[in-house]
């Protein structure tokens, strides 16, 4: 089972490898689309990482209401509990 | 002056002064060949390496009239040449010597050659390995004919024939060559590799055999005077965009024609570039037809088993000619669509910020895009990444999601091969480092808070040279290699860059090099990290040497040579 700071420096290097974010730019309070530019298409294949990496099948409405690097680390922590 | 097919040339012959090249002779271009074929006799299969248009020619009419068949090699390379002589064919170039010379001096007689003698050419391949591609004499023969059938009214009878492309490969070979041989046109055998040296060479009425790659670098060459215009540039390999043919009709003062035609089916078409996209003529003897799932079915006498279907696809416009509509090996799959990467790469040129682009898919789409001053301007504003993120958002108005690049790549030009011919492999190049650095962390165990570091520059520009290839490098400075060398003080150390150029050297020449053996190297200033840096790659395989030189705009860093194992041509 991941640990919380085990997926974080997970979604912190996809961020950096598959969407080139500088990693000063990156924290939990940092919000997704304002402060790192991502756009919906960037959503979608991080989540469809995320269920790589989790080995879990999630749907992106799951998703739908995160905001910021934290809200995501929470919501996966959340449906790996279930 | 009448054309003579190839396999009669030299059995029926031309009258002795008659010019064939650089001042040679027809009677010296005789002996030549005669006196060649009579060294080769007994030669079952003969490589043409010569890298000279007039020994070329020499060369492959003496291994013809010694009766072996010829292959002409995609490269000289001693890779590639020491495969192509594994099962016991002879290089036949440098060795060349004039006719009448030497121990004994004898001569071949020259009678007529059998049309049917087979050649083998290698398709250059938009992906993967060279194709073998074998042709006849008679099918090179047919196509000169059918070329002066269609450029002997643009062109004087004695109109002098010069090149910027080599002669290995069947454009060059065509029109460079035999086009010149058979019409009785004397052509220039050393080949222009810069235009610095094209006008004093041309004169009025003069024919120039040109492509892409040097027609989209005429910028800073001053219009030609009507004294050196040539009377037909000709160009071939990739289409020729719109704002380099109306450059090179204001340099040459002619309007560029363009050839269409593959490895496998020889010349097939052209156009005359006087504005606007005119369609395709076939040539005389040609005929363009369209299959059901449209691609382009050509049936020509030159053409092997007188008709080929390649993978272009077209419409067909009136009078028998046609328009390309992209090659259909260039629609992929992604997330189960199927997505036109010429159509992306289409509306990635609408947009102002974007002067060209290049699409490809590597697992996901990526696209490779030369920003427009306007484009760079914002580029240097808002970063690579969110400049990519605008344009995805335009894009998103005409694409759908699966036609939206994921990954973003911004170059100052795109890297093309030989003839401007884009390689999947030198775009693909562009984005390997983030490949690397994604397979080495899905390795790693979990890292600790901190990405994964690179061990190699980020190659941001692949560009060929006659001999070897450019690149322009982005030095990260956390790069594993900077560590501990100079403490408090980043500079890139020379070890690291002799082994950059051993590895770019072989990945992108093809070299076998396993350590840096035999070095010589000059470190004249300091590479500090954080920089783009170009590095120059020129290989020399008759002197074994690979020369190396780090550049930081105008200035040298450092600049060297290495030892390279293998065969000389």
């Amino acid at each position: 089972m991941l640990t919380q700071d085990e997926i974080y420096a997970r979604l912190q290097s996809y961020l950096e490898d598959m969407f080139e974010v500088p990693p000063e730019k990156i924290s939990r309070e940092a919000r997704l689309f304002e402060d790192l530019d991502l756009d919906s298409i960037d959503a979608v294949d991080l989540v469809v990482k995320l269920q790589e990496l989790t080995g879990r099948k999630f749907k992106p409405e799951e998703f739908k209401s995160v905001r910021t690097v934290g809200d995501v680390l929470d919501r996966v922590h959340a449906l790996l509990q279930e | 002056m009448t054309a003579i097919p190839l396999s009669r040339l030299l059995a029926v012959g031309r009258p002795d002064d008659a010019p064939v090249a650089d001042g040679v002779t027809f009677a010296r271009f005789r002996a030549d060949v005669a006196g060649n074929a009579a060294r080769l006799k007994g030669c079952r299969r003969g490589l043409l390496v010569a890298a000279d248009a007039y020994w070329g020619a020499v060369g492959l009419l003496a291994l013809l009239h010694a009766g072996a068949e010829v292959t002409i090699p995609p490269n000289a390379q001693p890779g590639t040449l020491t495969a192509l002589t594994a099962d016991g064919a002879v290089p036949v170039g440098g060795d060349l010597r004039p006719g009448g010379e030497g121990p004994g001096g004898e001569e071949m007689a020259l009678t007529p050659l059998d049309p049917e003698t087979p050649l083998t050419f290698f398709t250059s391949g938009s992906t993967g390995e060279p194709k073998r591609v074998v042709r006849t004499l008679g099918m090179l023969e047919a196509e000169a004919l059918a070329t002066e059938a269609v450029l002997g009214r643009l062109a004087g009878p004695t109109a002098r024939v010069h090149a910027t492309v080599p002669h290995q490969h069947v454009y060059g070979l065509n029109f460079r060559l035999l086009w010149p041989l058979v019409t009785g046109r004397p052509f220039a055998s050393t080949m222009h590799e810069l235009w610095e040296t094209v006008p004093a060479a041309l004169d009025a009425g003069s024919v120039l055999v040109t492509s892409p790659a040097h027609l989209t670098r005429l910028s800073g060459i001053a219009p030609l005077p009507p004294s050196r215009r040539p009377a037909l540039v000709l160009s071939a390999g990739a289409p020729l965009p719109e704002p380099a043919a109306r450059e090179a009709a204001a340099v040459f003062g002619t309007a560029v024609t363009e050839i269409f035609g593959s490895t496998e089916t020889g010349a097939i078409a052209h156009r005359h570039r006087e504005g606007g996209d005119p369609p395709w003529r076939p040539l005389p003897g040609v005929v363009a037809g369209r299959t059901p799932e449209g691609r382009l079915r050509v049936g020509a006498t030159h053409v092997e088993g007188r008709e080929h279907v390649g993978s272009d696809l077209v419409e067909m416009a009136g009078d028998g000619g046609f328009r390309l509509l992209g090659r259909a090996d260039r629609i992929a799959k992604v997330e189960g669509k199927r997505v036109s990467l010429p159509e992306v790469e289409a509306q990635l040129r609408r947009s102002p910020l974007v002067a060209d682009a290049a699409v490809l898919t590597l697992e996901q789409l990526c696209a490779v895009v030369v920003p427009s001053a306007e484009g760079a301007a914002r580029l240097e504003e808002i970063g690579a990444f969110r400049f990519g993120r605008s344009l995805r958002r335009e894009l998103s108005a005409v694409l759908e999601p699966a036609g939206l690049p994921r990954r973003w790549r911004f170059v100052n030009r795109l890297p093309d091969g030989a003839l401007g011919k884009r390689r999947h492999a030198d775009i693909a190049a562009l984005f390997e480092e983030a490949t690397l650095s994604e397979a080495a962390l899905s390795e790693a165990v979990l890292p600790e808070m901190a990405g994964p570091r690179s061990t190699a520059p980020d190659v941001r520009a692949v560009r060929s040279l006659a001999d070897g290839v450019e690149l322009d490098l982005f030095i990260p400075g956390n790069l594993v290699q900077l560590d501990g060398h100079f403490p408090g003080m980043p500079i890139v150390p020379g070890v690291a860059q002799i082994d950059w150029a051993v590895m770019f050297a072989n990945t992108h020449l093809g070299l076998g090099i396993e350590a840096a053996q035999a070095l010589q190297v000059k470190f004249r200033r300091v590479t500090v990290p954080d920089t783009l840096v170009t590095l120059a790659l020129r290989h020399a395989p008759a002197r074994r040497r690979l020369s190396f030189e780090y550049r930081c705009g105008d200035e040298t860093l450092s600049s060297g040579s290495i030892g390279v194992e293998g065969i000389a041509p």
